[in-house]
């Protein structure tokens, strides 16, 4: 084949990433061919997350995502096709991930079984089972994994800080969900939610790898040409967070070992123009030995790590720094010495040597991204996730458009007292 | 299906030095350079200090006789690179990754590293600290505390594969010195047993002529394994314990024995292929059944460990489990244990793991990094690197006699160490 099938368009090139969209049913397609390896990543990448739950059935996204593996028309056991078997006796990774913005399948295998890969995926869009009996067995599965994520102090005051940052919009609850919905959500709820949202014109196709573009594409009209786009629009998160008027602050204590202090600001949604310098000030605050952090509180022994967390998400997300407690010192006078170098930045702004640094660690790791076709598709999820798959391509183009204003003005408009959470773990003393 | 054959086989291999060993490989990606190797002097060459190899390790990173560890850093950094040290039990490992443009300053770095570290007080002092704190961590950790006293039970004092306690580590942060690690450096530190493999957008003759430049003034090491003799406790009967952890939701269960093999005993590749099949992946069979049927856990498996180096390894079942399914997964993991010892598997299980086994193989293709890393294991291993070729003609060699046998030689169910890490002592 050396021509796009009819039933496609080409909608856009970036980064060496060619977009494509199917012309009856609005599914949207990405590829990238890479011939490092004889390897194909296969992706499909719903735009749905935990943002689109509400109370009651928190965890919904994720609880189906689980529910998406027990059988389809085509690829159930009782017809000896369960899609773990039928992806891993041929040695492909495979697995699923759920997040605030969006639910993700994949799959990286032998070029050769690329075509396994697509039509399973094809067949679960609508065609997944979603039984009740499967429900009540994966539901102690999911239950396990919030069980396990509970045994991490880090996870229970993360869970918390959100929880306390957010009070009306629903990254407010983790993506896990809160366990009472976990174990009581109905079978009939998750169906409506793949309803709502598993359509083609809601998901997009990653392929990236060593395949040839036309052929795929004709493979993938074949196999997802047929599903009819949803009957209804796909419905909106409309809710926005209400300004916050004070700094919040909460506290989990339980048996531990080591303090943990976090503290969060709001930051704009990961389509802002300012999303770009915070990754930059996230850097020079917390990344690597020359970061500000690692000299005040790594070197002198005070804290055992500390971390920058600001990834971009499709709404207004936190930036966020954690640090565990290696010494002395209390959660109260770490926090000071925290806020004390966002003071800094604030009043004083960074150096040309710490910015260029940053942008030069940036630049590598573009580089670094596009080695593994898993780590590409991986990258480009996120971006789709946040409402703009470019973002991937042209992340580092505007990066090095970030100056030294730039960072100092990005932190004096969210890096506000009154914008701020901050919360504590701590342990109590063990039994 | 491309035979990976083809792609391994392109391993460029010298030795710039005697006791430097650099492979090198060309992918298809462009203008970065994945990096890993290795040199004796881990964790099993401590004497005085169990925690003396580690901190040696620790501390390469932060600053050489020639420039502090902020110098070293804002090199690194500025362009980029990723550099980090860790120590293993027989080995030393470092590994990163680089822009290819970056490649001399690196190999500069790196040798300078490993060559002349400073080994500053105030620098051991903060990560003696900052390990005081992981280890504090470590010991909440429900897996931690399971995998340590069930390898404590299993394995007798000075046993390669009886693990350093979490408690005697943490008193050992209280007596090291610089001096010792000074010591440790000059006494195992040096050419001998040094491998370093790239992967990526790579120049060989680059890589041989910089790291002939950089590491051309360094000692030679007499470091060797000395292989045990010492062997896993056999028990007459299956014992049972638990480790109390407060407020945790979840336990972790590690159950198992020794089996009195290596990975280069010819019943090894057998005896991993059964618990592959049992417990290897999503679609094995404790996978298939206490997860996916039963609904009793996110992750349980089956699989070896301590097989390097001529050390009799062992095989262990691990899982996680809310309280209140502790006890009906118990009894679900040994009834599919029963089943698979009593019974063996199929003719149809082997070849479909088979399949699954060759497939990954190809699959860890897709990383550069992946790539270093199966280079070193390779040569680390002694073997040499055509084994990486036959790999997969090994896999596709194991019979179903081999594996059922295997099962009835190396398992008993009836005399497993079981260990449930957790808090425990109230729900059972």
């Amino acid at each position: 084949m050396t021509d796009i099938p009819n039933n496609f368009i080409q909608i856009k090139e970036s980064g060496g990433i060619v977009e494509y969209r199917h012309k009856t049913n609005g599914l949207t397609i990405l590829l990238l061919e890479n011939r490092s390896a004889p390897v194909v990543t296969f992706m499909v990448t719903y735009r749905v997350g935990s943002r689109n739950e509400a109370i009651g059935h928190t965890g919904a996204t994720h609880l189906l995502e689980h529910l998406m593996f027990k059988g389809s028309e085509q690829f159930n056991k009782e017809g000896g096709t369960a899609i773990w078997n039928v992806l891993q006796d041929v040695g492909a990774m495979i697995n699923a991930t759920t997040w605030f913005d969006r639910t993700n399948y994949f799959e990286l295998l032998p070029k050769e079984h690329l075509v396994r890969a697509v039509k399973i995926e094809a067949d679960r869009m609508r065609g997944a089972f979603i039984r009740d009996e499967d429900r009540q067995s994966e539901m102690t599965v999911v239950r396990n994994e919030f069980e396990r994520g509970e045994n991490d102090s880090w996870e229970a005051l993360d869970k918390n800080i959100w929880a306390t940052a957010y009070q009306a919009h629903p990254y407010h609850h983790s993506t896990i969900g809160w366990r009472s919905d976990i174990e009581n959500v109905p079978t009939d709820r998750l169906k409506e939610f793949y309803d709502t949202f598993y359509w083609p014109n809601n998901a997009t196709v990653s392929v990236i790898g060593d395949f040839e573009k036309y052929a795929t594409l004709a493979l993938l009209d074949e196999q997802f040409g047929a599903i009819e786009k949803s009957p209804h629009e796909i419905p909106a998160m409309y809710t926005e967070e209400p300004l916050q008027e004070g700094p919040r602050r909460v506290v989990v204590r339980r048996a531990g070992e080591v303090p943990i202090v976090g503290i969060a600001h709001k930051m704009p949604a990961g389509t802002s123009d300012d999303i770009y310098a915070i990754q930059l000030m996230g850097r020079i605050l917390g990344q690597g030995k020359m970061s500000r952090f690692y000299r005040r509180f790594i070197d002198t022994g005070v804290a055992a790590d500390v971390s920058v967390w600001s990834h971009p998400l499709h709404d207004n997300g936190l930036f966020i720094t954690y640090l565990f407690i290696a010494g002395k010192e209390t959660c109260e006078e770490v926090e000071k010495g925290i806020l004390e170098e966002y003071n800094t930045i604030l009043q004083k702004g960074v150096s040309n040597e710490e910015l260029e640094r940053a942008k030069s660690q940036i630049s590598a790791e573009t580089a670094f991204t596009r080695d593994g076709t898993y780590s590409v598709a991986s990258n480009l999820n996120e971006a789709i996730a946040l409402g703009d798959w470019t973002f991937y391509t042209t992340f580092l183009e505007k990066i090095q458009n970030v100056t030294k204003e730039d960072i100092q003005n990005t932190a004096q408009t969210y890096l506000m007292e009154d914008q701020s959470t901050t919360g504590f773990f701590i342990p109590n003393a063990n039994d | 299906m491309n035979n990976p054959t083809t792609y391994t086989s392109k391993v460029e291999t010298s030795s710039p030095l005697g006791g430097l060993t650099i492979y090198s490989l060309r992918t298809g990606v462009d203008n970065v350079v994945a990096f890993c190797g290795s040199l004796l002097g881990g964790g099993l060459f401590a004497s005085d200090n169990i925690l003396v190899p580690e901190m040696t390790a620790s501390l390469l990173d932060l600053g050489t006789k020639q420039r502090d560890k902020f110098e070293i850093a804002s090199a690194l950094e500025s362009v980029g690179a990723k550099l980090g040290f860790s120590s293993g039990r027989h080995r030393v490992h470092f590994s990163g990754k680089c822009l290819k443009k970056d490649i001399p300053l690196v190999i500069q770095l790196l040798a300078e590293q490993l060559i002349f570290p400073a080994f500053e007080e105030q620098d051991l002092n903060s990560t003696i600290q900052r390990r005081k704190a992981e280890l504090k961590q470590l010991k909440e950790d429900t897996r931690t505390r399971a995998v340590e006293a069930f390898l404590l039970r299993l394995y007798p004092e000075k046993h390669p594969n009886r693990p350093k306690s979490l408690s005697d580590q943490q008193k050992a942060t209280n007596t090291i010195s610089v001096n010792q690690l000074k010591k440790f450096h000059s006494d195992h530190y040096g050419l001998g047993s040094l491998n370093i493999c790239f992967v990526g957008d790579v120049d060989h003759e680059n890589f041989e002529n910089h790291t002939a430049n950089h590491f051309g003034q360094w000692q030679n090491s007499s470091a060797s394994i000395k292989e045990s003799t010492l062997k896993a406790k056999r028990l007459g009967k299956g014992v049972e314990t638990s480790e109390h952890i407060p407020d945790k939701t979840s336990a972790d269960l590690v159950t198992g024995h020794g089996i009195g093999i290596d990975k280069e005993h010819q019943d090894y590749y057998p005896v991993m292929m059964s618990h592959f099949i049992l417990g290897g992946n999503f679609s094995a069979r404790l996978m298939a059944t206490v997860r996916d049927r039963e609904g009793l856990t996110y992750g349980v498996q089956s699989t070896t460990g301590g097989v390097d180096q001529g050390n009799d390894g062992y095989w262990y079942i691990w899982g996680t489990f809310g309280p209140k399914d502790l006890e009906k997964a118990k009894e679900s993991i040994n009834k599919q244990l029963d089943l698979w010892y009593k019974e063996g598997v199929t003719a149809e299980e082997l070849n479909s793991k088979k399949s699954t086994i060759t497939g990954m193989y190809q699959v860890g293709l897709d990383t550069t990094s992946g790539l270093a890393r199966r280079i070193l294991t390779t040569v680390e291993r002694g073997k040499e690197l055509s084994f990486m070729d036959e790999y997969p003609k090994i896999i596709t060699a194991i019979t179903l006699d081999q594996v059922n046998k295997s099962i009835q030689t190396y398992c008993d169910p009836g005399k497993r160490i079981t260990v449930v890490a957790g808090t425990v002592d109230e729900s059972n």
